[in-house]
């Protein structure tokens, strides 16, 4: 928290910072008055960072972000003269990449098609995200700052090539509050692959740290210590009796803020202990909606994606503001194939493919494709010259990344590499873009959502970024 | 400055040819400035000039910005412009929207290569000049109060005159007065003494501590409290944490892999040492920015551990990449986060904010920032030796004492055995050692006229490089000293041949570091003559030693099969970089290496040269032979017999019986000598002596493997090694690759002025620690005592401690701040008499609780008029946790206990599972890893090690409920605290529940409480079904349980 604003909170916090602050939770309504009277406050202190700036377009995300990071030219930007240029040298100047085992151009190894009313180019890799590409929104021509796995995560997780900077997660979470009372704002799910980076990916940083990602596993219990030590009526005489002395404990100290804090957060545990177990449940969805995310199929990987993407459905209808959801393991190294492109990315595209495609379908048919916004991206794309025979090594110059629902535009694709696919060269942009853009259709001006912290206003974009205004539908 | 005036005459040239003048007027507006227009103006315009650039004028635009000049007229090689607009990696990518279409860019292009007409009048350029620079900075030092001089207030008068019991409480009343409120109530003594507990020790008294107390009718019984928990070791344990906060501890670099930091622990321990022995504070942070200078070091008498030297540690705890593509730009982050360090934890600045540009709102420039930086590139990280320096001389003169002697007593039997040597060598050997002394065909390489670079040599004692540890600091072996062997049959093996370096001159079991000077990689190939086995040298780039594939892999070169040989490392992709070389024989755990087999830590390495060339291959071993040096005709030529009377047998007799009175009195000698001696020891005409010399010789043989036998084990910890001075020059807008003028290092200009400072040939980094903590620094002594106060009344006086600058909170008590912080300083630094000081005050003595209209009047309780109720932190939770359940372990020091990782904590470089319990140990023991901390620990608010934190956040979230109510560890801990009660008082419940309450809450039950808690357990037992719930253990383990969940447990009133 910050230097100036934590103190305060905690000394003379009023009743809604302190039910803020432990339940990270309300019901919608509430949440609205309490947002406008809690950015009152923060303005009169010169710390105007939360709510609304504008009418949001979506009010949830789900992130489906690609370990790793997955090769553009091989699915969502097609180059020809790659086909052309295969196995002749790499015709044009080349940057410094992580292996510097540099090999001849590389064609991708998968055919590309137009799909949809709209015609979007999307390869073979994902035969069932393609048929929603109308719904698809492909920025060509993002480009990141780092070539290593841990800068670049940070980069595109925090706006900060570095350790100890707020979740994107976290930032939306604390400018928009969570409209649930039982779950976290913030979850990340868990498909076994932790990125590079470690936590510190979905981490507070400096905000406080009700705002950071809660760890989710696609299993029941889905949350560290969820499962009660003791059964109900044990743990409730427990609870009860706790109460007691807490209430005492109070009185005895004539009214005391922060421990009726720790109180209240009480309340918000033990229901978390029902709620979540509950959520993460999925043995009563019907067969149909199982088929859908793949939860039948024989890849244990699709099935666990599956899994993943359900869950995150159902965090999204409870009102969890954002839903993170990360790789399951393989056999290779997440989508970071330095080498063995071929059977990598299939591997990697067959856990996600199914699954990505049941998510957009089912959201779009429960009503809340236009409310969420969905974000497909890695942290950087690929080479299009190969790392020693059949790898791509990183290449933060120029890749693919997309988006669906929650007011973005369909079937379209954004911005342009160059021929090879190599550098981006036409509406060329940055995390930060992406970033203000997220908010933006969050409803939340990225230049004005801010925290004090060390001696500055600390933004989710920094000094940087602009809204893509191209993308919003 | 030649360049500018040729580019003004080329643009009056330009202005006065008229002949075209229209038509290229005409081009310019069609082609040329809507381009501009569209693409730059928006950024580079009237309104806006990002980086100080503006290009809709032409003036301005050939001024350029922040990074120099936009366009060279004529010149398409030079100007920021094309090269940004081409998308060149060493400079903008502009625009950034996309990428100029190809065609625009080859006009722009030939419109440069033209003479970029621009039809527009010069106008009078404007810059600004670096003397208006002073003007701001000291106008905001003058203006901002952290810079004044600490001076002593006087103490005011209070109307309460029985109330104060110090000078302390008088500054605070005086305030407290003047608003119309009065103190509260004093504490219940048990209140005040549980607070003290926490506040020196970390952890809670004991029920027995509580009731000696409570018994006491002693008047000075707290004062004696005080006392004898500031001289508890338990008080260096929880007060090390704080500072361990400030540097940003961890004992892994973070990242892809989360790589060790060996023996990052040995600092924790250090820090714990410091604060128990009250080292002053002052010398703390000496010794820490520097330690490895200081002409005197400190020495840990019982643990015989050069304090010093482990001190410098801190610098290294930043996180680190296994694989940097920008190696310049890492290095840049990586100082970026020690001047941070440097900044806030000693100073409370936010000097890293000047790393773009000067600091928006504090007296603090860039160039502050840059001077700051040139130590720190100046410094080299070094896993050196802890055991103090002049201990391992003694050893090592120890060792030499044997060798002359048996270098004495072989040489004795020398002389008798050479005389014998006209009987026993027959003319044809006689010339075959005579000829084969006056060739050294094999060693001599001819450098003459390639291009190469010498780096180092043997043969000039490796002069200007840096050693470390045992086996580099007297690793030189001059030409004819002898190697000791093991047998003494054969006590002398051979002679040296040669000057040489070798690393185990004094014994394998010795280690160190042997490194050069800094160099620019000016050729394309690194030359390294050595041999050694389970040792290695690495070829360090911009201090980078994080030495790894990929990319990093191939500057790491093992040596390990013995043989001595040409070593040729590729260093192309370098080019231009600034390097050095290190050569060491450590273990594979302490240099962090994962191929512990290789380097297990008695190896040894011996080096004879070290250069850069232009050509990869090695310098060819010559065919021809070359006379070795000192083999003069008249001696060592053979075909000389027949004019000389001496016979070739009389000669060699003579040049041995020379040589071995130079070797017996360790004079210097000739390699022809050396050769010579070595030849007739092969052939076992020179032996060791018999009778009583040989049994001496025996005897010191003996001693030297006992010698060894006995040294001390080589312990090393993560310190700094000064490298060569080297200045830094000002990042433009923090821009590795965009360099402003340099910037030589000083102090900060707003404290110290800004002069260079005479830095020596090193980083001078010890000169910048003696201006750090002169006592003129306004900054040191009040940053310290503010954050000392923060820690025992829960609430700073500078409430931002790590940011006194302007953005920072004013103090609610100026006067005192200044009082303590003088006192602190007349008083020696002293922590220890800081906190004694401080905790004796009535103020710490006051109840938390305080009428409703006090708090309306200071809700923030920025008058201290009241006691603060505090959450503990991480560790004093888990700390009590283990006290009241009994099952402290009191051990201290050593390397950390891996932490008990729940199943939810995945990822690269995750380490071996800990134990539930921790072994029990105190927190502080807990190992600290980046990527994988303690769950428990990080839901309470344990800091991520990236930066300084002195001011933890209070966080309230669902995981701390779910931890206190559901973590195994904490469940555990309640099973095993009513173990403990029901095995002490097996009888007697009432007296359970007495002893729970001490525990747990430091204070007796009420008899109401002690009659809910046996309503607890009657309850308790039906939900569980259990016929005797007021003896059942299961039952007693809920009712601890509950307690550890009671927020009286969990907060200090």
């Amino acid at each position: 928290m910050s230097d100036q604003t934590f103190w305060r909170r905690h000394s003379r916090p009023s009743r809604r910072e302190l039910l803020q602050q432990c339940g990270n939770g309300f019901g919608a309504v509430a949440l609205a008055a309490l947002l406008s009277e809690q950015t009152r406050a923060e303005e009169a202190r010169g710390n105007s960072a939360k709510g609304l700036h504008f009418p949001a377009k979506a009010k949830n995300v789900i992130f489906l972000y690609m370990d790793g990071g997955p090769s553009q030219i091989d699915t969502f930007d097609p180059k020809p003269r790659l086909d052309r240029d295969h196995g002749k040298p790499f015709a044009d100047r080349i940057e410094p990449t992580q292996f510097n085992n540099i090999g001849v151009t590389l064609k991708s190894p998968w055919k590309f098609k137009q799909r949809g009313k709209s015609g979007l180019w999307i390869s073979d890799l994902f035969p069932e995200i393609a048929a929603h590409a109308d719904e698809l929104c492909v920025v060509r021509s993002m480009t990141s700052n780092f070539s290593e796995h841990t800068n670049a995560n940070y980069f595109l997780h925090t706006g900060a090539g570095m350790q100890g900077r707020p979740s994107m997660g976290a930032w939306i979470t604390y400018g928009l509050g969570s409209e649930c009372r039982e779950l976290p704002g913030f979850v990340v799910i868990d498909g076994g692959l932790t990125p590079v980076g470690g936590k510190d990916n979905f981490a507070a940083g400096f905000l406080p740290a009700n705002y950071q990602g809660s760890l989710f596993r696609p299993s029941s219990p889905p949350v560290a210590n969820a499962l009660p030590a003791d059964p109900p009526p044990v743990q409730r005489n427990k609870l009860d009796f706790i109460r007691s002395l807490d209430r005492a404990a109070v009185a005895r100290a004539g009214g005391c803020d922060p421990m009726e804090a720790a109180i209240a957060n009480y309340e918000t545990a033990f229901r978390m202990q029902t709620a979540a177990p509950k959520v993460a449940d999925l043995s009563n969805e019907p067969a149909s909606v199982r088929k859908l995310y793949g939860l039948d199929e024989k890849d244990p990987q699709t099935r666990i994606f599956g899994a993943e993407c359900l869950l995150a459905r159902r965090l999204v209808e409870r009102g969890v503001r954002f839903v993170e959801l990360t790789c399951p393991k393989n056999s290779h190294d997440r989508w970071d194939q330095h080498g063995n492109l071929k059977a990598g990315h299939e591997d990697n595209a067959r856990a996600v493919d199914r699954p990505i495609a049941g998510l957009v379908q089912d959201l779009k048919s429960r009503g809340l494709l236009s409310s969420t916004l969905v974000v497909w991206a890695g942290e950087f794309g690929r080479t299009p010259f190969a790392q020693g025979a059949d790898g791509r090594d990183h290449n933060p110059f120029g890749f693919s990344i997309w988006m669906a629902g929650g007011g973005v535009r369909g079937g379209f694709a954004y911005g342009a590499t160059d021929e090879f696919g190599y550098r981006s060269v036409e509406n060329r942009c940055e995390m930060h873009d992406l970033h203000a853009t997220m908010l933006h259709l969050l409803g939340v001006d990225h230049t004005k959502q801010t925290f004090r912290f060390g001696g500055r206003d600390m933004r989710l974009t920094d000094v940087h970024g602009k809204v893509i205004k191209g993308v919003i539908a | 400055m030649r360049c500018a005036v040729a580019q003004i005459l080329a643009l009056a040239i330009v202005a006065n040819v008229s002949a075209d003048d229209s038509a290229r007027a005409e081009h310019f507006e069609k082609k040329i400035r809507p381009v501009l227009a569209a693409h730059c103006f928006q950024c580079h315009g009237a309104a806006k000039q990002k980086g100080g650039l503006r290009l809709d004028r032409r003036t301005s635009a050939l001024t350029g910005g922040d990074t120099g000049k936009a366009i060279v007229p004529g010149h398409v090689d030079q100007g920021e412009l094309l090269k940004a607009v081409k998308y060149d990696p060493d400079g903008y990518k502009m625009p950034p929207t996309g990428k100029l279409p190809q065609q625009t860019i080859v006009e722009l292009e030939q419109w440069i290569r033209d003479g970029a007409y621009w039809p527009e009048e010069m106008a009078a350029a404007t810059s600004l000049s670096s003397q208006s620079q002073k003007g701001w900075l000291e106008s905001r030092r003058e203006s901002h109060w952290c810079w004044r001089p600490i001076t002593r207030p006087q103490i005011p008068d209070v109307a309460s005159l029985k109330w104060p019991s110090s000078a302390i409480d008088r500054l605070l009343l005086s305030k407290i007065e003047s608003s119309k409120i009065e103190p509260t109530s004093d504490a219940d003594r048990n209140v005040v003494l549980r607070r003290l507990y926490f506040s020196l020790v970390g952890a809670p008294p004991t029920p027995e501590e509580l009731e000696a107390f409570a018994r006491s009718d002693d008047p000075l019984a707290f004062e004696r409290e005080v006392d004898r928990l500031l001289a508890s070791p338990a008080f260096g344990e929880h007060w090390a944490r704080r500072w361990l906060d400030l540097v940003r501890y961890s004992e892994t670099l973070g990242h892809e892999f989360d790589f060790d930091i060996p023996n990052a622990w040995r600092y924790r321990d250090y820090v714990i040492r410091a604060i128990n022995a009250d080292l002053p504070y002052n010398q703390f942070i000496l010794e820490q920015v520097a330690g490895d200078l200081l002409p005197q070091h400190r020495v840990d008498v019982r643990n015989r551990v050069d304090e010093s030297i482990l001190a410098t540690g801190f610098w290294w705890f930043g996180e680190a990449k296994q694989a940097p593509v920008d190696v310049r730009a890492e290095q840049a982050d990586h100082i970026d986060n020690q001047i941070d360090v440097f900044g806030k934890a000693f100073l409370g600045l936010t000097i890293s904010c000047a790393r773009c540009h000067d600091h928006k709102f504090d007296a603090i420039s860039a160039r502050d920032y840059y001077s700051l930086y040139g130590f720190f590139k100046s410094t080299r990280y070094s896993q050196s030796s802890t055991v103090p320096t002049a201990r391992w001389r003694e050893e090592i003169a120890a060792r030499s004492r044997i060798e002359q002697e048996v270098r004495r007593r072989v040489g004795d039997g020398w002389k008798a055995q050479v005389r014998e040597l006209p009987n026993r060598i027959s003319r044809t050997e006689a010339d075959s050692a005579l000829k084969s002394c006056s060739l050294i065909g094999d060693q001599k390489t001819p450098l003459e006229g390639k291009d190469v670079r010498a780096l180092g040599a043997a043969s000039n004692g490796f002069q200007g490089w840096r050693r470390s540890g045992p086996a580099a600091l007297l690793g030189d072996a001059q030409i004819g000293d002898p190697m000791l062997g093991d047998d003494a049959q054969k006590p002398i093996v051979k002679l040296h041949e040669g000057a040489s370096f070798d690393s185990s001159r004094w014994g394998r079991k010795l280690q160190g570091a042997l490194r050069s000077p800094t160099f620019v990689i000016d050729r394309p190939f690194l030359m390294v003559r050595a041999g050694g086995e389970g040792s290695r040298f690495n070829v360090v780039i911009e201090n980078f030693n994080v030495i790894r594939a990929p990319i990093y892999g191939g500057l790491k070169v093992g040596l390990v099969k013995g043989e001595v040989a040409w070593r040729v490392v590729d260093l192309r992709q370098w080019k231009g970089r600034e390097a050095y070389v290190e050569f060491l024989d450590q273990t594979a755990a302490d240099l962090g290496d994962p191929d512990r087999a290789t380097y297990p830590g008695d190896g040894w390495f011996t080096v004879d040269e070290v250069l850069l060339s232009g050509a990869g291959q090695p310098p060819a071993v010559t065919a021809k032979p070359t006379t070795a040096a000192g083999a003069r005709k008249s001696d060592f030529d053979s075909s000389r017999e027949s004019a000389s009377e001496e016979s070739q047998v009389d000669r060699l007799q003579r040049l041995a019986a020379d040589a071995i009175n130079r070797c017996r009195a360790g004079e210097a000698m000739r390699v022809a000598d050396v050769k010579l001696i070595n030849f007739l020891i092969d052939r076992k005409h020179l032996r060791a002596p018999q009778g009583e010399d040989g049994k001496r010789i025996a005897d010191l043989l003996t001693e030297r493997r006992r010698l060894d036998e006995s040294l001390p084990p080589f312990e090393s910890a993560p310190s700094a090694e000064d490298g060569d001075g080297r200045d830094e020059s000002v990042f433009v807008r923090g821009n590795s690759k965009k360099l402003g003028e340099v910037a030589p290092r000083r102090f900060l200009d707003a404290i110290d002025g800004d002069k260079p400072m005479a830095t020596g040939d090193g980083s001078g980094r010890l000169t910048l620690a003696r201006r750090l903590v002169d006592p003129k620094n306004p900054l040191v002594a009040r940053v310290f005592v503010n954050r000392v106060w923060r820690h025992l009344f829960g609430r700073a006086l500078v409430e931002s401690p790590d940011n006194f600058g302007a953005l920072g909170e004013p103090p609610t008590h100026r006067e005192l701040l200044d009082h303590l912080a003088s006192e602190f300083m007349r008083d020696g630094w002293s922590l220890k008499r800081l906190v004694r000081r401080l905790v004796l005050t009535r103020t710490f003595q006051l109840s938390s609780n305080a009428p409703k209209d006090v708090r309306n009047i200071d809700p923030e309780n920025k008058l201290f008029s009241r006691a603060n109720v505090r959450r503990l932190e991480a560790e004093a939770l888990r700390d009590s946790l283990l006290a009241t359940s009994g099952r402290k372990n009191e051990k201290m020091f050593g390397p950390g206990i891996l932490v008990h990782l729940d199943t939810f904590a995945e990822g690269r470089g995750k380490p071996p599972n800990g134990p539930i319990d921790g072994e029990g140990r105190r927190t502080i023991y807990l190992a600290v890893r980046r990527n994988f901390p303690s769950s428990l620990l990080t839901a309470f608010d344990a800091p991520i090690p990236a930066g300084p934190v002195g001011k933890r956040s209070v966080s309230n979230v669902p995981a701390q409920a779910l931890i206190l109510l559901n973590d195994p560890f904490v469940v555990g801990r309640a099973k095993l605290f009513a173990h403990e009660l029901l095995g002490r008082h097996p009888k007697d419940v009432d007296a359970r529940i007495h002893r729970m309450y001490l525990s747990a809450f430091g204070r007796a039950p009420s008899p109401t409480e002690t009659e809910s808690a046996r309503a607890f357990l009657k309850s308790q037992g039906l939900v569980r079904g259990r016929e005797q719930p007021e003896n059942d253990v299961e039952i007693w383990a809920d009712l601890c349980h509950a307690m550890y969940n009671a927020k009286e447990f969990l907060f200090l009133q």
